[in-house]
């Protein structure tokens, strides 16, 4: 999760009226924006980013292109207010554009964040190929990394593909080109692009879809229901991909409880994302009931030695604090051990690992009625770990609660 | 219309291109000039300065820090809430290129904007400052008007307070 200031450039010339996109390529650009925008926050809190026009803006005949709308900062509501006021004028300036952006970073307030900019091209591009390779040589010489979009416009591509390799060098200093030809959804294909995909390849954070309606449900009309949805989708997956097998952990250093959430956290990360494969998605980045239950999932799969590792498990975890690491080391000691099952909830099974899941969920009782009548519940209808019929209900009790608690 | 400039701007000014100077960097700084109107008279009281930064050989290309002026614009108002944005200003020494696009950016916040080039290493003797505003000017083979600076008449002028100031910074000067 490095440091970043980025300047994202947005296309406004005339030709963004084109409806190839849908519904126009001016709103599927500023979806796409938004997209970046929370990547980009989301991935480190401390991110910055600002907003710049690259096409001429006519006022009084003096030429205004390269404007820049919004400073970098952090905050959403400045960026978004500003982006969906955007006229729609003028023709592309690319040079000028980056020029000004260059220029913007210079001046950031972060000086130890790496700059960035993020350039969208939706129209015929016009410029001097001398001119081009110099301003690729700046750039790269100013280490400032760049990434373009290209969307709905072919005739410029070869030019782009030479910019970027100019800029990328012998070392690859993560510029990217993304072309995305006409008709296709703008914010999906950037998705899985490594433009939202930082370079561990921690992705895109949960509580957003792709497209607004993905689903078939607004996660902003209806958050709850858009992420239990999302969820399931991913339990799929997940089962799907444990039958693929997963390699060992090589082993994590014993993590102590009391060392920095965040630090646990980054190794965590690493170790769960260059040994499994599995997690592309950001363990940290999910909300805390989603890493419940990807916990729980994951302990499932390991159905013979639960007991002890729980065990193990719930020692360690006994004085950590807060769910956080409690989920992490869940999933740690989950990946240490090797096993396939399919069943669901088998950890479930142990009241014990229940009870403690519970107790560190925030604003459960442990002792309140209906959580105890739960672990009741698992006490009584299993002597032995493979009993699952109730361990469905059992499951439904403990989502249902968890979303009562939300 | 004459525009008044008040010392304590010339030395904010000089201060601020000798600030820029140490630093290293040699070209010309920009801030906003604060003041009132009364009467045909612009009365140019205080100034601050601005992030700005334009490309050497491309003059079209250059970047100044709005969010900083408003930030800084609504700190002033709160010591003095008469002094308005009335312009900006410049250490030239002269006019150039990107000016007109410059006042642009602000007559947003004040559309009789002015613009003063203070000139911090002046030659020889006289007013160091020139006020221009801008106006259109329609051409008469029928091109689309555009924009130009017009001159302003501009003088020092100070109130009592001031001069008292003022005196004192002179005995010192001649002293050394």
């Amino acid at each position: 999760m490095p440091l970043e200031s980025t300047i994202i450039c947005v296309d406004n010339s005339d030709f963004m009226r084109d409806g190839d996109f849908i519904p126009t390529r001016m709103q599927a650009q500023q979806d796409a924006v938004s997209l970046i925008f929370h990547a980009k926050t989301r991935s480190n809190p401390e991110n910055n980013v600002g907003l710049l026009t690259l096409s001429e803006h006519n006022q009084y005949y003096c030429y205004f292109s390269g404007r820049v709308v919004t400073q970098l900062t952090s905050d959403v509501g400045k960026v978004f207010s500003k982006l969906h006021l955007l006229p729609i004028e003028g023709k592309l300036d690319f040079c000028k554009g980056i020029k000004v952006a260059n220029l913007a970073l210079k001046h950031r307030q972060g000086k130890n964040h790496r700059p960035r900019i993020v350039v969208f091209v939706g129209s015929p591009l016009e410029v001097d190929p001398n001119e081009f390779t110099k301003l690729a040589k700046r750039l790269k010489k100013e280490k400032v990394s760049i990434d373009i979009v290209v969307f709905g416009e072919e005739s410029s591509r070869e030019k782009f593909e030479e910019f970027i390799t100019v800029i990328n060098g012998k070392e690859n200093t993560n510029c990217h080109l993304i072309c995305v030809p006409s008709g296709a959804n703008l914010p999906d294909t950037i998705i899985n692009t490594p433009i939202i995909q930082s370079e561990d390849g921690s992705g895109l954070p949960n509580g957003y879809a792709a497209s607004a309606f993905a689903f078939g449900v607004n996660p902003e009309d209806d958050p709850e229901l858009a992420m239990a949805l999302r969820i399931s989708m991913e339990e799929q997956r997940r089962v799907q991909e444990a039958e693929i097998g997963r390699g060992t952990v090589g082993e994590e250093a014993q993590l102590n409880p009391s060392t920095n959430i965040a630090s646990s956290v980054q190794q965590i990360d690493a170790t769960v994302n260059t040994a499994t494969g599995n997690n592309d998605m950001d363990v940290t980045q999910l909300t805390e009931d989603e890493q419940i239950a990807l916990a729980i999932e994951m302990s499932m799969k390991q159905a013979a030695s639960g007991h002890t590792n729980d065990v193990e498990m719930k020692e360690e975890t006994a004085d950590s604090a807060g769910t956080l690491s409690n989920i992490q080391q869940t999933s740690k000691t989950n990946e240490n051990t090797q096993q396939n099952t399919d069943s669901f909830a088998v950890s479930l099974n142990d009241p014990q690992f229940l009870r403690d899941v519970l107790r560190d969920l925030p604003g459960v009782d442990v002792d309140s009625e209906a959580v105890r009548a739960a672990l009741e519940q698992v006490h009584q209808q299993q002597p032995n770990k493979d009993a699952e019929d109730k361990d469905d209900n059992d499951k439904s009790n403990v989502t249902k609660k968890k979303k009562d608690e939300k | 219309e004459k525009v008044v400039v008040h010392p304590l701007v010339l030395l904010s000014v000089v201060d601020h291109f000798n600030r820029m100077g140490k630093i290293g960097n040699s070209q010309r700084v920009v801030g906003v000039l604060l003041g009132s109107l009364t009467n045909k008279i612009l009365d140019v009281s205080n100034s601050f300065a601005l992030p700005f930064d334009e490309e050497e050989k491309e003059k079209d290309v250059w970047f100044l820090d709005h969010e900083y002026l408003e930030n800084m614009y609504t700190m002033f108002r709160k010591v003095n809430a008469r002094e308005r944005i009335v312009g900006w200003y410049h250490t030239g020494p002269k006019l150039h290129r990107n000016d007109i696009s410059i006042n642009e950016l602000i007559r947003e916040y004040h559309p009789d904007s002015v613009l003063v080039i203070v000139d911090a290493k002046p030659k020889d003797l006289g007013l160091p400052t020139e006020a221009y505003i801008a106006v259109e000017e329609i051409h008469d083979d029928g091109s689309p008007a555009s924009k130009t600076f017009e001159h302003l008449p501009s003088e020092i002028g100070a109130e009592e307070a001031e001069e008292v100031g003022v005196e004192h910074l002179l005995r010192l000067v001649k002293a050394n």
